[in-house]
């Protein structure tokens, strides 16, 4: 009986021990890291004639976990600034960024006046032209276990971090087959003198095994098991793979929520270096650290850690690992525990917009375990301005106004901004709301409001393409209507609309409508067009949501969210030509491999002549309009935009650009509580004081004037050329061939001459632009008897 | 105790962990999920006959040569280019500007603008146009990023994606640089001449002579024209 059950043992147990191995080795070798996605904001460029306040960059540096040295910088991620002299010195880490520029370590870079002056890589001398700083990491995307980990190379780990591992671990490694005996029998004897578990038996692979494969259960049945695993392990993959899995592997304590799994995440936490860059002592301390992460953890018990640190350093100068010299020189190394860059997520709401749209395309958990890298185009300097501005903005509201005070968080005033750079769709600030914390809802997306008169440019677009109805020609800014008491039947109903306090202004060129906003105006000239121009005009420029097709569509009555009144105005911005938004700019995998590059994609939808026309127009409403109190409250550039106010006052918009940059802001109640305040008071500070930062520092650009535009000077009053007479002379854009030939009836004396060319040159910063002869003048296509240019 | 013994109570026990599902128990809470044969990602972004098979091991499936972190994903410009086309635009396009008559910015761009150049001249088409976009990211109003990416396009037979970039690039340059402007204009004529769209053609080209008279070629695109009319 005895032999047959022997046999019938050792048949099941070699049956069990061949699955074990099977499942062992599939495992292991199809082994992938559980490694979170990174969402990444857009890289720092730095190049001579920069403007950047030391502070400000200093504070990147710091963000980033650069580390201040007080001695010449050799390691990566140290950098040293010299005040005195205005010389800040780094040495760059490897980006996760697939660079575009050559590989350089260590640079110098000269500060003057806050300012830029010079980029030398100190390995050559030689000046650059530009160096780009790693990305800031915006945010990881997690699963439950939270585990914060890189992978690591053998090749790229000290040989002095292994050794020390080994010794404070398992010095007999290389010459165990996964099981150590003589260990187990001393931890037996030290556990039995001692009457408690002091000291285990488990070789490196047994730790690595029981990590990898099994629970931290403490019974006899895992041990056996894990014993066959660590054979089976042996047997099948060399010491150095298992090795390299341990350094991996291995959990080294806690960041906040994150667990720290493996030696570089490890070395770049407790030291902010990696791991070729450790000295002898940081090295003992995280192989010490192995036994017990949180006992030993160099943030916290600092008095515990050296008492590990110089055991470990004990035993490798007993095993030969290191010198008497070196033992000496690594005891009197000094401990600081270091001040971690905090973890906060600065911009949570695009995060959530970027994590959407990566949903898309990847599943929840490859996104939590993939390590992919996403590359974004955030802005985070703008990101914090823009976040800054708009919490300072409602409070002050709130206090200057106490009717728009709520007790209850959720009820309380709200507003968004979102700023785009129009030629590549690049979103670079996105607040979502007041407070993250309080309300996840993110109103730059998702919101749908009424945009009042943020309307009214499309109006006016449109009827510039249009050909009028008594085959006057197209309307020009120029053109006059009337703006008087309205009325517009549609559909058996009758629609009134009304000027602000119910003043009107009687005849009015188109300029003067938008610039003042005029109700009547707009409508008398949306009626002139109908509204099926309109609502094509709107979605040429980027409008998405359904727009509904009745009249006080045209005064903005359809909701639209801010997003797409963002992408509506780059395309005014961007002459004509609708960008795709884009958050994310570049998908890597955890190797560097590109998965997906998002580029520019552009289409032309609006003709530049007719977008640079509104864009002119749009200027007005800043320097003589509804939104110039931007100019008194400082902000000069050359700047477009359009005030908002819905008609009960729930809704204040203000949207706005310059050449470079749109920027959306929405101010009103969740609730949709009327404000009591027009798109001037409550959204345009906002938008002001947003924009004066975002900008500064900037070359001052002006819009590009296509060719088929001409700028002629006007008497605003007649429409007609300006004379040396006219008491007031504004410049006004027309379609080329279309400006007006007359002089101004009403001060005929002589021609005022404008060469626009001169008078307007694309740059008055320091005038290093480019100059050549002028082209000779064009002729008009074709002449145009007078009464069809008005 | 001998070996054999050893290994018939370990079989006995092992069996036993079999039988009463521990060690499925034990397999199953692996908290990584690596019994899972489940697909890393959704859809699989490898390319064809690159995706990891289950016997490799880490990262040896990579040769390092391969490793390149600045490679770059096919764009929009797969293909061949159009060699005749090629050769009739080379002679064109003005030196670019010294870089210190331009701002700051646009001469970190301008570098992009001439790795772009110089990727296009090795037919790295999609590295290109990464510089390109790079260069238009960094100096959103320098005009000669938009004139390259257009011409990329036009090269790649992308008719109407070369047509916006290079009237941007034309209005941008109309204040900046006039032979540039007329270079630009003239491309944009190629484009709409390759298009069939002879009426747009003749008046992109007259345009462009405005700015650049002396330019032979596009005066012989002028003359080509009004032959084909004749």
């Amino acid at each position: 009986m005895f032999p047959f059950l022997l046999l019938l043992s050792a048949v099941i147990g070699w049956q069990f021990y061949r699955e074990l191995e099977q499942q062992v080795v599939d495992r292991f070798s199809s082994h992938n890291w559980d490694l979170p996605s990174k969402i990444y904001a857009e890289p720092l460029l730095l190049y001579p004639g920069m403007q950047v306040k030391e502070e400000d960059l200093l504070q990147r540096f710091r963000r980033l976990d650069y580390r201040p040295a007080r001695r010449a910088i050799q390691l990566r991620g140290e950098y040293n600034y010299d005040q005195q002299r205005g010389q800040l010195q780094i040495t760059l880490r490897d980006s996760p960024l697939p660079r575009f520029q050559e590989k350089t370590q260590r640079v110098a870079m000269w500060l003057q006046d806050s300012r830029i002056v010079r980029i030398v890589d100190l390995d050559d001398g030689l000046s650059l032209p530009f160096i780009e700083l790693d990305p800031e990491v915006i945010t990881g995307v997690y699963d439950d276990e939270r585990e914060e980990r890189r992978i690591v190379k053998l090749y790229d780990v000290p040989s002095l971090l292994v050794k020390a591992l080994l010794a404070a671990e398992d010095h007999r490694f290389f010459e165990h087959e996964g099981i150590d005996l003589w260990r187990i029998l001393g931890a037996i004897r030290a556990n039995l003198l001692a009457r408690r578990p002091v000291q285990g038996g488990s070789t490196l692979t047994q730790q690595l095994v029981k990590n990898f494969f099994l629970t931290q259960e403490k019974v006899f049945s895992r041990k056996l098991v894990e014993i066959c695993i660590a054979t089976i392990v042996e047997f099948h993959y060399s010491k150095l793979e298992i090795l390299e899995n341990y350094l991996n592997e291995i959990y080294l304590g806690q960041h906040g929520s994150k667990g720290i799994f493996g030696m570089w995440e490890a070395a770049r936490v407790y030291f902010g270096k990696e791991p070729r860059d450790l000295t002898l002592g940081e090295i003992a301390v995280l192989a010490g650290m192995v036994k017990s992460p949180n006992t030993y953890s160099p943030l916290r018990h600092v008095d515990r850690v050296i008492h590990r640190r110089n055991y470990v350093l004990q035993r490798m100068r007993t095993l030969g690992d290191i010198s008497e010299e070196e033992y000496q020189a690594a005891l009197q190394e000094k401990l600081v525990p270091r001040t971690l860059p905090p973890e906060n997520n600065r911009a949570p709401y695009f995060t959530d917009f970027v994590t959407k749209e990566l949903a898309e395309q990847f599943s929840s958990e490859a996104l939590a375990t993939a390590g992919l890298r996403v590359f974004t185009s955030l802005n985070v300097q703008l990101q914090e301005v823009a976040q800054e501005v708009v919490e300072t903005g409602l409070k002050n509201l709130e206090a200057k106004y106490a009717r728009l005070q709520r007790a209850k968080p959720e009820e309380r005033i709200q507003a968004c901004l979102i700023a785009i750079q129009p030629q590549t769709g690049e979103i670079r600030a996105m607040v979502g709301g007041r407070d993250y914390r309080i309300s996840q809802f993110n109103r730059a997306i998702n919101a749908h409001r009424q945009p009042g008169s943020v309307f009214k440019p499309v109006v006016f677009l449109a009827a510039l393409a249009e050909e009028r109805r008594q085959k006057e020609g197209r309307f020009l800014p120029t053109s006059i209507i009337k703006d008087t008491p309205f009325s517009w039947s549609f559909s058996g109903q009758t629609w009134r609309p009304g000027n602000y306090n119910n003043k009107y202004f009687g005849d009015v060129s188109l300029r003067q409508a938008l610039e003042q906003s005029l109700n009547a105006a707009t409508a008398r000239l949306a009626h002139d067009i109908g509204l099926a121009p309109i609502l094509r005009t709107a979605q040429e420029l980027g409008f998405t949501s359904s727009l509904p097709e009745y009249p006080s569509l045209v005064l903005g009555s359809g909701e639209v969210s801010p997003y797409e009144v963002a992408v509506a105005f780059s395309t005014l911005a961007n002459n004509g030509l609708r960008v795709v938004p884009r958050a994310i700019t570049l998908i890597t995998n955890r190797e560097g491999e590109v998965l997906s590059r998002h580029g520019i994609e552009m289409e032309q939808t609006i003709p530049e002549e007719e977008a640079y026309l509104i864009t002119h127009m749009l200027e007005g409403v800043l320097d003589r309009g509804t939104a110039r109190a931007a100019r008194q409250h400082g902000f000069s550039r050359p700047a477009a935009g359009k005030t908002g106010t819905t008609n009960d006052y729930g809704d204040a918009w203000f949207v706005g650009y310059t050449p470079e940059l749109v920027t959306v802001v929405w101010v009103g109640f969740d609730q949709r509580q009327s404000l009591g305040l027009s798109g001037s008071q409550a959204a345009l500070p906002i938008w002001v004081e947003f924009m004066k930062r975002a900008t500064a520092g900037r070359p001052v650009a002006r819009f590009s004037q296509p060719l088929g535009v001409t700028q002629v000077a006007i008497d605003p009053q007649s429409g007609f050329r300006a004379t040396d007479h006219c008491p007031v002379v504004v410049e006004e854009a027309f379609f080329r061939g279309e400006e007006p030939q007359r002089l101004c009836p009403q001060h005929a004396a002589g021609l005022r001459s404008i060469d626009s060319l001169s008078d307007h040159p694309e740059r008055d910063d320091d005038g290093r632009m480019e100059r050549e002869t002028a082209p000779p003048p064009r002729p008009a296509e074709k002449s145009r008897p007078w009464w069809r240019i008005f | 105790m001998n070996w054999h013994k050893y290994v018939a109570i370990l079989a006995l026990c092992t069996s036993g962990c079999v039988f009463s599902g521990l060690g499925q128990k034990i397999f199953a809470q692996d908290r990584r999920g690596w019994i899972s044969h489940e697909p890393l990602f959704e859809e699989d972004l490898s390319p064809p006959g690159e995706a990891m098979s289950p016997g490799e091991k880490f990262d040896e499936r990579i040769p390092e040569e391969e490793k390149d972190t600045r490679s770059v994903s096919p764009g929009d410009f797969d293909g061949t280019i159009d060699r005749e086309l090629s050769s009739t635009l080379t002679s064109g396009p003005p030196d670019l500007p010294a870089a210190r008559t331009l701002l700051p910015h646009e001469q970190v761009a301008l570098s992009f603008v001439i790795r772009g150049r110089e990727a296009m001249a090795r037919e790295e088409a999609a590295v290109a146009k990464a510089y390109f976009e790079r260069a238009i990211e960094i100096a959103p109003l320098l005009p000669f990023s938009y004139y390259f990416l257009g011409k990329l396009a036009f090269l790649y037979e992308k008719h109407e994606q070369a047509l916006p970039l290079l009237q941007k690039a034309g209005t941008l340059l109309a204040r900046r640089n006039h032979l540039w402007c007329g270079e630009a204009l003239r491309l944009l004529g190629a484009v709409y001449e390759d298009m069939g769209e002879y009426e747009h053609a003749r008046a992109t080209y007259r345009q462009s002579l405005d700015f650049a008279p002396a330019n032979l070629q596009i005066r012989s695109a002028l003359a080509r024209l009004s032959d084909g009319e004749s």
